[in-house]
C-alpha cells in the first residue's frame, strides 16, 4: 500500500523543498521508468487480453462489430488506467491506488482465462495471447509495488502538498 | 498446399473421406471455422459444406483434390497466408515506433510536471496539451499493438483490411499524430522556459541547475523507504533485500504459414482412411488448399 504523509523519508522531503524553492529542477523525478513502463505494459497487456476475448467468443461476428469492441477495449483503458496515471502526476496519490486495483483486476482475469484454456480442452480461448497478457499485466502490477513507483507517487504528492498556501 | 497422396480413382477417394471428422478438424484451424470445402475431382464439384454466415471463414474455401485430375491451377502451390508475413512484420515495427513515442511522450509530461514554476504549477493549456498528448500517443500505441495481433493466426486479418478501408480511420491517425506532436512541443518548451528563467534568476550553471538525483541519492531514498516500512532493520538484512529481485521470460514469434498447413494437414488426414491403399500400394497424392474470396462481382450480358 501507498505510504502515508508522515512516512515519505526526509530526503524526498528536501528534494521538494528545493525544487520548489526554486534551488533545483529535477526533469525526472525517481520513479520516472517504473511509473512509464508499469502504465505501457498495462496497456499491452489489455489489448492483447482483449484481441484474444474478442477473437475467441465473436468469431461469427462482423468485422465492423469486432473493431467497435477493439476501440471500447482503448476508451476503457483511456478511462482507467491512462487518466489516473496523469492524476498521479498531479499529486494525486490515489489515483495510483486505483491503477492498482485495475491492474489486479487484469491480472486475474487473463491468469483465470489462461487457466481455463489449459484445463478445458474444448475451449476457444488462445493460450499463447492469454500466456503473454498474463505476463505483462503482472510485470507491470509488480512495477507498481516497487520502492521506485512509490517514491514517484511520494514527489508528486509532496509537491503538490507543499506548493499550497 | 500441402502434398499428400495420388488417386488413381478420384470418386473412390471422395467416399473414403469422413466429411463429419473433417468438418470438425477443419473448424479447430483458427480463421477456417465455419469455411466452406469443396471436393474437385476435375469433373465434377461437390460440395463438402456450404457457405456460412457473413464472417471472415465465409470469404475462405477449403479445397480437396486429387492431383493431376484437370485443371492445372490446382496444381499451383499457393502458400497460404505468404503476403500476410510481410504484414505482420510492418505492423511489429509500427507497434514498436508507437510504443517508442508513448514513451517519449510520457517523459515529456513526467518532466514538464515535475520542471514547474515555483508558483506550483504549469499553465492550463501547456498541462492540457502535455496530457493530450499522452493520451494521443498510448492510444497509437494500443491501435499498433492491436494491429500487429490481428495479423497474428490469432486475429482477425479483414479488421486491418477494413480500418486501412476508411476515411475516418485514417483521419482519426492523423489527428492523433498531430495532437501528439503539438504536446510534446508545448511541453518541451514550457520545461524549457522554466529552465531559462531560473538560469537568468541566479548564478547557477545549467548543470548545477539540471543536476537530477545521481545513484548515491537514490540509493539513499530506497534505504530510507524501506527502513520506514520495516523499522529495526538491521543493515544486512537491509543489503539483502535491496540485492533481490525477478523478471518475467520472453517469448518468441511463430511461424505463421508453416503451422497453418500442418493443421490442415491432419486435418484431413485425420478424416482419410488410408488402410486400402496399405494393403494395395497405390500411392496417394492429393492436394489441399485454401481459396480467399478477395470480391465479388456481378456479370450481367
Amino acid at each position: 500500500m501507498f505510504m502515508m504523509k508522515d512516512q515519505y523519508p526526509p530526503a524526498l522531503e528536501r528534494l521538494v523543498d528545493e525544487v520548489l524553492a526554486g534551488e533545483r529542477i529535477i526533469l525526472l523525478p525517481p520513479g520516472w521508468l517504473s511509473f512509464i513502463l508499469s502504465q505501457l505494459l498495462l496497456l499491452v497487456g489489455c489489448v492483447v487480453l482483449g484481441g484474444s476475448l474478442i477473437n475467441s467468443f465473436g468469431t461469427d461476428a462482423a468485422v465492423t462489430e469486432k473493431v467497435s469492441w477493439q476501440i471500447a477495449v482503448l476508451l476503457m483503458y483511456l478511462m482507467v488506467v491512462l487518466l489516473p496515471g496523469l492524476l498521479v502526476t498531479k499529486g494525486l496519490p490515489r489515483a495510483a491506488l486505483w491503477v492498482r486495483v485495475v491492474s489486479i483486476c487484469v491480472v486475474l482475469l487473463s491468469g483465470a482465462l489462461l487457466i481455463t484454456s489449459l484445463l478445458w480442452e474444448e475451449s476457444t480461448l488462445s493460450f499463447k495471447p492469454l500466456l503473454l497478457s498474463t505476463v505483462t499485466t503482472t510485470s507491470a502490477l509488480f512495477l507498481q509495488h516497487t520502492s521506485y513507483y512509490q517514491l514517484f507517487v511520494g514527489f508528486f504528492w509532496l509537491k503538490r502538498h507543499k506548493s499550497r498556501p | 498446399m500441402a502434398n499428400m497422396a495420388d488417386e488413381t480413382q478420384p470418386l473412390n477417394f471422395f467416399e473414403r473421406l469422413d466429411e463429419q471428422v473433417l468438418c470438425t478438424n477443419v473448424d479447430k484451424i483458427p480463421g477456417l471455422k465455419n469455411a466452406r470445402i469443396v471436393y474437385f475431382d476435375g469433373k465434377n464439384l461437390i460440395e463438402i459444406r456450404g457457405h456460412s454466415p457473413p464472417s471472415l471463414a465465409s470469404r475462405r474455401t477449403v479445397v480437396i483434390s486429387p492431383t493431376g485430375v484437370g485443371d492445372r491451377h490446382l496444381n499451383q502451390e499457393k502458400k497460404v497466408g505468404n503476403d500476410r508475413d510481410g504484414r505482420f512484420l510492418v505492423e511489429l515495427g509500427g507497434a514498436a515506433l508507437s510504443c517508442g513515442a508513448a514513451f517519449f511522450s510520457w517523459v515529456v509530461v513526467i518532466g514538464s510536471g515535475a520542471a514547474a514554476p515555483i508558483s506550483g504549477g504549469t499553465s492550463a493549456a501547456v498541462t492540457v496539451l502535455a496530457w493530450s498528448a499522452a493520451g494521443a500517443t498510448s492510444l497509437q500505441c494500443g491501435n499498433s499493438v492491436y494491429r500487429a495481433f490481428n495479423e497474428t493466426e490469432y486475429g482477425d486479418q479483414a479488421i486491418n483490411d477494413y480500418l486501412d478501408s476508411e476515411q475516418w480511420y485514417q483521419s482519426t491517425t492523423t489527428a492523433l499524430d498531430v495532437i501528439s506532436v503539438l504536446g510534446v512541443v508545448a511541453s518541451a518548451g514550457a520545461t524549457l522556459r522554466v529552465v531559462l528563467n531560473l538560469k537568468k534568476a541566479s548564478s547557477k550553471s545549467f548543470k548545477e541547475i539540471l543536476k537530477g538525483l545521481n545513484r548515491h541519492e537514490r540509493k539513499r531514498l530506497t534505504e530510507e523507504i524501506i527502513r520506514s516500512q520495516n523499522p529495526g532493520i538491521s543493515n544486512k538484512t537491509l543489503k539483502a533485500l535491496v540485492r533481490s529481485g525477478a523478471y518475467p521470460a520472453r517469448y518468441s514469434q511463430l511461424i505463421l504459414t508453416q503451422s497453418l498447413k500442418l493443421q490442415l494437414k491432419d486435418a484431413v488426414g485425420a478424416a482419410l482412411s488410408f488402410s486400402g491403399s496399405a494393403t494395395t500400394g497405390v500411392i496417394r497424392r492429393v492436394y489441399v488448399g485454401v481459396i480467399e474470396e478477395l470480391e465479388t462481382l456481378d456479370v450481367r450480358n
